[in-house]
């Protein structure tokens, strides 16, 4: 499961998509994006599910190829 | 609360301390202050602060030569912790009027980012760098 | 610093040598991880179980203990590491499965330890514990699903290890040496009953079943209360002479 990441440094801050951990649990995505974003001692670090992003405008190209193709 | 290199930009150091730290040093003795200015312009050798703008050093104590330095890590296992303890052991043992250095490692308080002054994160924020 | 009763300095050093092993396990495994992100979290905590030991050696060594001998110049079976760290083998899941309950075992004890003088080094450890604890758990949940029979075959063995780690069931507050000094806040038979209880727990509905760990381990007759462990087991000579860095000597930076 692809999870993107999001991030704020102080408090007041924007919180910003910092990159994005693929896990197989809510509880590991979590640790992942812990260990490989500690550049920072954030003041907030979450995790969404990818699913869970849903578009409003801004269709993302489609990277699959079909057979055929 | 002066340093002498305090309008270098480049260099560290120049007297952005915390009121953490400002409290730490108010009982100092003219001379205490003297090595607390000398420990102001050592580098942490992760980011382009001093080791006290970094809240690393929690007290500077000098009883007739013997210096006792209370410091300690944001992290337990900071690779350079021989490494910073031999800079200050060796910053201080060549200044007049010390005969002796103890560097002493504490973890009360435990260190956290609150003992970072603004204009310390500011200068850390331009060197691409946040705590 | 004050002197700490007998029991206590034993104590320490069994979380300290649990610690210095651990420490060299996450660095022997780090590039074995499924991904990435598992490789970089057991590169950071070696450093951090490493940063632990550095500061228990400083304790340990004002109780009196040889700094020399702390760091590892002494024979294998002098440490007191906990037995499921002796030796790993198999896949990365044995590997999860012998570590997690040891660095948990080795910081229910450490928690356990009241003493102002210690109070802030301790905090510190607990920070880097969380996470080291939350990730070996997330971790043991996902390899429940995708390896359940390698996860519960190396707890029944791993289980009883930390547990004697920790110690016998029989040390309850009447009995804990330790407890008795004053030196920790709770007695072992408690620490032991929360430990359990958190295995049971994380495994509730998985397909690893710990009904044939062995509880009731270490029986008090025959724990060794200084290696806090059963039976004669240790590290390897190779083990040892790895935790001196003896051949990287040339490197050291001091």
């Amino acid at each position: 499961m692809k999870y993107e990441v999001f991030a704020r440094i102080n408090q007041g801050d924007d919180t910003t998509h910092i990159g994005n951990v693929t896990a197989q649990s809510d509880r590991l995505a979590k640790m992942y994006a812990y260990n490989t974003f500690d550049e920072e001692d954030w003041n907030y670090l979450t995790v969404v599910r990818e699913e869970n992003l849903l578009e409003v405008t801004g269709t993302q190209p489609k990277r699959e190829v079909a057979a055929g193709e | 609360m002066s340093s002498a290199r305090a309008n270098a930009a480049e260099s560290v150091g120049g007297g952005q301390i915390s009121e953490f730290v400002e409290r730490r040093r108010a009982d100092a003795t003219p001379f205490e202050r003297e090595l607390w200015d000398m420990i102001d312009e050592i580098p942490d050798p992760h980011i382009p602060v001093s080791l006290v703008e970094m809240g690393m050093i929690y007290d500077v104590e000098a009883i007739d030569g013997r210096v006792t330095v209370e410091m300690t890590y944001p992290c337990m296992g900071c690779p350079a912790y021989d490494m910073i303890q031999n800079d200050i052991n060796s910053c201080l043992s060549l200044t007049d009027g010390v005969d002796d250095v103890d560097v002493e490692v504490v973890w009360d308080p435990v260190w956290s980012k609150d003992m970072l002054s603004e204009p310390v994160r500011e200068k850390m924020r331009k060197s691409g760098i946040s705590l | 610093m004050s002197e700490w009763p007998e029991p206590a300095v034993d104590y320490v050093q069994a979380i300290s040598d649990t610690k210095l092993v651990l420490g060299h396990r996450y660095a022997e495994w780090s590039l074995s991880g499924p991904s990435l992100e598992d490789d970089i979290g057991g590169a950071s905590a070696a450093q951090e179980e490493i940063g632990h030991v550095r500061q228990l050696a400083r304790e340990l060594e004002s109780q009196g203990r040889d700094l020399d001998w702390l760091n590892g110049q002494r024979e294998p079976e002098a440490f007191s590491n906990a037995a499921c760290l002796d030796s790993i083998e198999g896949t990365w899941t044995e590997y999860v499965a012998s570590i997690a309950p040891a660095d948990r075992a080795a910081w229910y004890l450490l928690d356990a330890i009241d003493r102002d003088d210690l109070d802030g080094l301790i905090t510190k450890m607990g920070e880097d514990e969380y996470f080291h604890l939350e990730y070996h758990d997330a971790r043991l949940e996902t390899l429940a699903e995708d390896n359940p029979e390698t996860v519960q075959r190396t707890l029944e063995t791993t289980l009883p290890q930390a547990l004697a780690l920790i110690g016998p069931e029989a040390y309850d507050e009447d009995a804990d040496p330790v407890f008795e000094t004053g030196f920790t806040d709770r007695p072992i038979a408690k620490i032991r009953a929360a430990y359990i209880e958190h295995y049971r727990r994380l495994f509730d509905g998985t397909d690893v079943s710990l009904e044939n760990v062995d509880w009731d381990q270490p029986a008090l007759e025959d724990w060794d209360e200084t290696r806090r462990r059963t039976g004669s087991g240790s590290i390897s000579q190779t083990d040892v002479e790895q935790l001196r860095g003896e051949k990287n000597k040339l490197f050291t930076m001091n």
